[in-house]
């Protein structure tokens, strides 16, 4: 026998099989479930966008899957739900007057690695919040963020930092320059040792607050106290950390604020975040299962003022590897003759009406006698429950 | 507050930093529970899990959350660029990261060095590139994965970047350090779930070990 070919998919890329998938699609029902009962209504995001507009929205270009297009145009595999969205919202601005909108999505979102057995594609599920303000906007994606971490059944947490708190505190302390920039560049690459030493040579007053500043983490109220002994503004909060204050106290009026965990130090993913930012992390897993923030400065018009927009994401493939298989429907294997066919076809669809899988196999005559088909091919899993008739 | 850094688990690297990290933890008052480097890879003492693992491997552990927290040196961080928070200096483990090359090339530019095609031998590509890219040169860089010494004596490389404590390697096989390219010391690297999720602990951990550290490191460098 001949060697069989081998065909691999690129590097951070994979096929689904059976089981994830439906692992997959139960975690997408649930989010876009809860979601839509908010008000949220689908969108399907164009999979591919010209990478001029996504330039100018702010894509990190470093991680973008590039594609030429017929006309040897620069295009990207969309890199997230977000800015696809904007794109789309920009162009009906002039008609987005007060009311807001809710959009949702579950997509694939393709990313360039390293080659290092990273994926290159997530699956997102995702919303927008388009025309609410803080703190209404926050209060309500937070809780929505809440929701969709208790899917995990596990322990969580949601982290919120504030893009324009750091700058705010730069300035009070009355740093600028390279010396704001090399602080800056610490805290991104999460190197605090670094940032330390940084903040060492600024003047003692600067030196000191920023050395608490990386401990400006944790329970909402507690991080709201120490900032007004430990600030350097007195009893009256910074604005960013008014708004987050805010959000915290009304989200803890409806019983939603508990996993809550301020983090002032946390800087936002992307440039274009200009408020609250916001990271999901559930026990078990390394890394955040929700990513989002705010980004009233992408949705502006020429002289006109920017409408208030805000959402998240969540990966949906983490949240689903956290979660036992869905049960399989019962099915009943109906094995029949070529006489026999009508007869198994009706008992097939009478099957069906009662919610149970109905799969139709002919036997095959091998040696004189009727057998049935092996099972389901190795690797794509069985049913839980599988009943098998045989009409010969 | 030694009580409260119970849950975590911890890598440790094998190998040269080994000891001197159980010497650290014992003054921190949080052992390790063991002696001397043990053979199995994974044990618990005191309500604290610990990993043993290489540590190049040390980043991976904790960037996946298999560890929450973790001790590797700086070199190790700088080659692995892995989206880590880099908490604490632990001031041991410590060398250099370096540029080296055959002791008659010492004053010579790198251009002098070779002026065809610069060859640089090293178990750090990434750092090699970066280094190099900021002095606009290009040079071919040879991955290797031990006794990087070797490369230019035998004349596969014109330089080496690698860590170095004493030069006493280098000076053997007739090598000089040309140029500093990083101090190195050992770091407290935590996961970001677990920064997190169990902030207490990992913050009692950190104040414990920044309590027995060996000295107060100045200075803006590293």
């Amino acid at each position: 026998m001949g060697e069989v070919a081998r065909f691999s998919v690129p590097v951070g890329f994979g096929d689904l099989l059976p089981e994830e998938v439906r692992r997959r699609e139960r975690v997408e029902r649930e989010l876009l479930g809860r979601f839509s009962a908010w008000g949220y209504l689908p969108f399907v995001p164009s999979a591919v966008e010209e990478a001029k507009a996504m330039r100018a929205l702010g894509v990190d270009e470093a991680q973008a899957f590039t594609l030429i297009g017929p006309r040897g145009e620069l295009l990207y595999l969309r890199p997230d739900g977000t800015l696809p969205v904007v794109r789309f919202l920009k162009n009906l601005l002039p008609h987005l007057a007060d009311v807001p909108v809710r959009l949702m999505y579950a997509i694939d979102v393709f990313r360039r690695t390293n080659g290092g057995g990273e994926r290159a594609t997530w699956r997102q599920v995702g919303l927008e919040l388009v025309g609410l303000s803080p703190p209404w906007g926050e209060v309500e994606v937070l809780a929505l963020a809440e929701e969709a971490l208790s899917l995990s059944g596990r322990r969580f947490r949601v982290a919120i930092g504030h893009a324009r708190f750091f700058p705010y505190l730069l300035e009070v302390l009355g740093v600028s320059g390279g010396k704001a920039a090399s602080l800056h560049a610490a805290l991104r690459e999460r190197d605090w040792v670094r940032f330390r030493r940084e903040a060492q040579l600024l003047d003692p007053g600067a030196r000191e607050i920023l050395a608490r500043f990386l401990s400006w983490r944790g329970g909402p109220a507690s991080v709201f106290d120490r900032l007004v002994r430990e600030g350097p503004w007195g009893a009256d909060l910074p604005p960013p950390v008014g708004e987050l204050k805010a959000v915290a106290e009304h989200l803890d009026r409806i019983g939603r604020g508990g996993a809550l965990y301020v983090d002032l130090p946390m800087l936002p993913k992307h440039a274009y975040y200009s408020g609250i930012v916001v990271e999901g992390f559930v026990a078990g897993t390394g890394v955040p299962l929700l990513v989002g923030g705010r980004y009233d400065s992408l949705l502006t018009q020429e002289g006109k003022r920017g409408l208030p927009a805000l959402g998240f994401a969540v990966d949906a493939g983490l949240l689903a590897s956290l979660l036992p298989p869905p049960p399989s429907p019962p099915v009943v294997r109906i094995l029949f003759t070529q006489e026999r066919f009508s007869e198994a076809f009706r008992e097939a669809e009478e099957v069906r009406r009662t919610g149970r899988v109905a799969v139709l196999e002919p036997l095959r005559d091998v040696a004189g006698a009727s057998v049935a088909a092996s099972s389901v091919p190795a690797g794509l899993g069985v049913a839980e429950s599988v009943e098998v008739r045989v009409l010969s | 507050m030694v009580d409260a850094a119970r849950g975590l688990t911890i890598a440790v690297p094998k190998g040269r930093l080994f000891s001197e990290v159980g010497e650290l933890f014992a003054r921190a008052g949080c052992s390790l529970g063991v002696a001397e480097e043990p053979r199995r890879l994974v044990w618990e003492h005191e309500g604290r899990r610990f990993l043993l693992a290489k540590p190049v491997d040390i980043p991976v552990y904790v960037r996946y959350g298999v560890a929450d927290v973790g001790i590797v040196g700086k070199d190790v961080l700088l080659e692995a660029g892995e989206d880590v928070y880099e908490l604490l200096d632990l001031g041991i483990g410590a060398c250099r990261l370096v540029v080296a090359g055959r002791k008659e090339g010492r004053g010579r530019t790198y251009r002098e060095v070779s002026p065809q095609a610069l060859r640089v031998a090293t178990k750090y590509p990434r750092v090699a590139r970066e280094f190099f890219a900021s002095r606009g040169l290009y040079p071919d860089v040879i991955a290797l994965s031990g006794s990087i010494e070797l490369a230019p004596v035998v004349g596969l490389a014109d330089l080496i970047v690698d860590i170095v404590a004493t030069g006493r390697t280098l000076r053997e096989n007739g090598l000089e350090e040309y140029e500093t390219i990083a101090p190195v010391t050992a770091r407290l690297i935590a996961n970001r779930a677990s920064l997190r999720l169990k902030d207490e602990a990992i913050a009692a951990l950190t104040a414990c070990l920044e309590s027995a550290l060996p000295v107060r490191l100045p200075g803006p460098e590293g």
